[in-house]
């Protein structure tokens, strides 16, 4: 940013030098009217001008040509006193080309100029003093040292006092700078941070009608369900022929699926979005309740699967009870409706352990198991492991995601014949 | 590789500068080409003034001789102004303009700002032996030549250590003695004057 | 057999649900008079001009949370300013599809409601209030 207002400078006041150097030209040609000085005039004037243009034109990207244009000053100050044979005002030139380079905001642009000057002086002054009379130039009366001091001195104030002007010029301009570029970016910031809070608003929102959509959704889609299963119900209260019966039976089960692939859509949309309500978790309690409602999961064909639990207490545990009781209906679930057939004393067991950082929470059943090719894919969507899959495919998907919303672990250990164990560690959320 | 251009140019330029100024400053101290047919009047001999110039009787005069169109003339004028309000009382100041343009008297005079008599006849000058301008010729109070050349070292120097004409007034009023003039008063520089076309 | 409850009202929007919880209360003899009302208000309107006759009133009231114009809650916010007769001898169960936890929560804070059920009414439901 600071590289691009030191362009403009130079730009602008490159502009500039081309206005002055040809007023200063024209001066000189002006001046040669006095006494036919065409050639030192014209000569010296356009010689001085080809410097610059050239050094400016060959090496645009360095500023050798300000340093240039400084000694063309010193060169033009000199041209006009030769022109005027002598005018010792024609030295203020100098002073005026002093002044003009502060535009440039370079103190060390002084220097070629003074050097030019003071070096010009003392040289023909001495060659002066000791006599030499061959040297051209000595138009001025004799200059004494005591004159030749003062004039350096006061010259060399004035070219010191353009410098620190120059100086204090870039200073200025890049605190200048500075600040606006923290203020632009504290701007900037301030609107980042007013879009973000829009973001998040309209965010928040839509989230807000995604909730409400789901759950009107799931609420219309299993009221007439909800009516089937009760209709269904009153017929196997009655007297039913077999083949009605056969058929109640599988319409039953179908709409149990629907049913049931609704309810895996809404806990996966509440557990994505809904935020982690932190609660402890009494393991009793919760899977009491889910022994409970999966009570009515077994029908006639399947026996019943014995549900044995280990919890060992002791320390608090906080988490999210409703998505703990998500994971834990899915997985026992799983084990019973997937028991092994062959297998004497079909059991499902839950065994719980509690410390101050986390809880490891275990499943192990006698099923039928899953081969070791598919225990990567058993927790994709829709992934059902075999024509024998009963479910919709989302359960284990959910199981994972919300595990991994509790910032916890799961991991699946199963011999096909053997049965099944899901380790889930899930951190405590105490504090 | 541009570097090395740059530095090159720079050096061309630079130096061309320094030539420049040499060769106008020799140009400078060149002395005035000597015409052809020119016949010099040695110091002592009498001028002949009588209906050239209206100039007081016993007085000594002096002589500027000026040519508008010179630059060295031009140049010494403010000189010349410094010498008359100086010795004015003492002596008589006239001006001879050596010119093909016809100036008036008046613009002369107004050139100068000073009340002098102005005469433009060139016979003066070859009676004198002045072949350039600016000169200075200095009579003496019996009209004879005391004195011509140059009023300084060198056309555009105005050292006050060489002023030679005011030298010459000096010694011929006593007040210090008659120095050895060097090369350089008397051999005149200056403009050569020009070809008259009028007739 | 007796009767659990010789009057028993049901609120539903759903004409099937209505008739289910009909057929089940007869079927198990929960109940031995069933007021099927399709409507919050009609419900409201059908127990204010109980209050002198308070015999009349139903013991249980089902009450379906989803309905168009008045929902349940809002039947509960009318409810609690009925004359206190009626209050008294109501008592009030949810019966829904809804498996909103913010649902229960707020039926199950409501001091006139004593259990939230959750659709459709069986058999082992009916048992389970017994």
């Amino acid at each position: 940013m600071h590289d691009a207002y030191l362009d403009q400078v130079k730009q602008k006041s490159d502009k500039l030098m081309n206005y002055f150097l040809i007023s200063f030209f024209m001066c000189g040609l002006l001046l040669a009217f006095f006494y036919d000085t065409w050639l030192v005039g014209i000569g010296i004037g356009s010689l001085a001008l080809i410097a610059y243009y050239t050094t400016r034109r060959l090496l645009p990207n360095s500023d050798t040509y300000q340093y240039i244009v400084s000694l063309v000053f010193g060169i033009f100050m000199a041209q006009y006193i030769y022109q005027m044979h002598g005018l010792f005002e024609m030295h203020f030139i100098a002073f005026i080309g002093s002044a003009i380079l502060i535009t440039y905001q370079n103190w060390k642009l002084q220097i070629p100029l003074a050097l030019l000057v003071i070096v010009h002086h003392a040289t023909f002054g001495y060659l002066q003093y000791i006599g030499y009379d061959k040297v051209y130039f000595t138009q001025l009366d004799y200059m004494t040292l005591q004159t030749f001091t003062i004039h350096g001195i006061l010259a060399t104030i004035v070219f010191f006092i353009c410098g620190l002007w120059a100086w204090r010029l870039k200073k200025f301009s890049e605190t200048q700078i500075e600040q606006t570029y923290e203020m632009g970016r504290f701007q900037e910031e301030q609107l980042q941070r007013k879009a973000l809070l829009q973001s998040n608003e309209e965010l928040r929102k839509s989230n807000k009608e995604l909730d409400r959509f789901v759950y009107s959704v799931s609420h219309d889609l299993r009221a007439p369900l909800s009516s089937m299963l009760g209709v269904v119900g009153l017929c196997e209260m009655g007297n039913m022929e077999p083949f009605i019966e056969k058929n109640v039976s599988l319409l039953k089960s179908s709409i149990k699926k629907l049913d049931g692939f609704i309810m895996d859509i809404l806990d996966y949309s509440r557990n994505s979005r809904t935020e982690i309500n932190r609660q402890e978790i009494h393991f009793d309690d919760l899977l009491t309740d889910i022994c409970n409602n999966l009570k009515f999961m077994c029908t006639e064909e399947q026996r019943k699967v014995a549900v044995r639990t280990k919890i060992q207490n002791g320390i608090a545990f906080y988490s999210d009870r409703s998505r703990l009781s998500i994971i834990l209906n899915n997985l026992i679930s799983n084990s019973i409706r997937y028991q092994n057939p062959e297998a004497a004393d079909p059991f499902v067991e839950i065994y719980v352990e509690i410390s101050a950082s986390s809880a490891e929470i275990r499943i192990r059943d006698n099923g039928i198991g899953i081969d070791k090719e598919n225990h990567e894919k058993v927790f994709n969507m829709f992934y059902r492991v075999s024509t024998k899959s009963v479910g919709s495919g989302l359960g284990l998907y959910i199981v994972k995601e919300t595990v991994e919303k509790l910032h916890g672990v799961i991991d699946l250990e199963s011999v096909p014949g053997k049965g099944t164990a899901f380790s889930i560690h899930l951190p405590n959320l105490a504090s | 590789m541009k570097k090395a251009l740059t530095i090159a140019l720079l050096l061309v330029t630079f130096s061309s500068m320094a030539c420049i100024f040499w060769y106008t400053d020799w140009k400078y101290s060149l002395p005035t080409p000597v015409p052809a047919k020119y016949r010099p009047v040695s110091t002592g001999s009498y001028v002949e003034l009588a209906g050239k110039l209206p100039v007081a009787g016993n007085k000594p005069v002096f002589l500027h001789f000026f040519n508008p169109d010179c630059p060295c003339s031009r140049f010494n004028i403010p000189y010349f102004k410094a010498l008359v309000r100086k010795y004015g009382d003492r002596i008589s100041f006239g001006i001879v303009v050596l010119n093909n343009q016809s100036y008036s008297a008046k613009q002369i005079q107004d050139k100068f700002d000073i009340d002098i008599p102005v005469s433009f006849d060139s016979t003066v000058a070859a009676a004198c032996g002045v072949y350039s301008t600016p000169q200075a010729v200095l009579l003496d109070a019996g009209h004879h030549l005391y004195y011509r050349g140059n009023y300084n070292k060198s056309r555009y120097c105005s050292d006050s250590r060489s002023n030679f004409a005011q030298m010459a007034i000096d010694s011929l009023f006593g007040s210090v003695p008659r120095p050895a003039f060097p090369g350089l008063a008397l051999k005149a520089y200056g403009c050569t004057l020009p070809v008259c076309t009028q007739k | 057999m007796e009767y659990k409850y010789k009057t028993v009202m049901v609120v539903d929007d759903n004409q099937i649900d209505l008739y289910i919880a009909e057929m089940v209360m007869a079927t198990t003899k929960f109940a031995e008079k069933v007021i099927c009302i399709g409507s919050a208000k009609e419900a409201l309107d059908y127990l204010k001009p109980l209050n002198d006759r308070p015999d009349e009133l139903p013991h249980l009231i089902f009450l379906d949370i989803n309905m168009p114009e008045m929902t349940g809650f809002d039947f509960l916010n009318e409810y609690k300013n009925l004359p206190e007769n009626i209050r008294k001898k109501c008592i009030i169960m949810m019966l829904t599809t809804s498996l909103d936890e913010s649902d229960r929560k707020q039926a199950e804070e409501n001091v006139f409601v004593k259990r939230f059920l959750n659709k459709p009414l069986d058999r082992d439901k009916i048992a389970q209030l017994l």
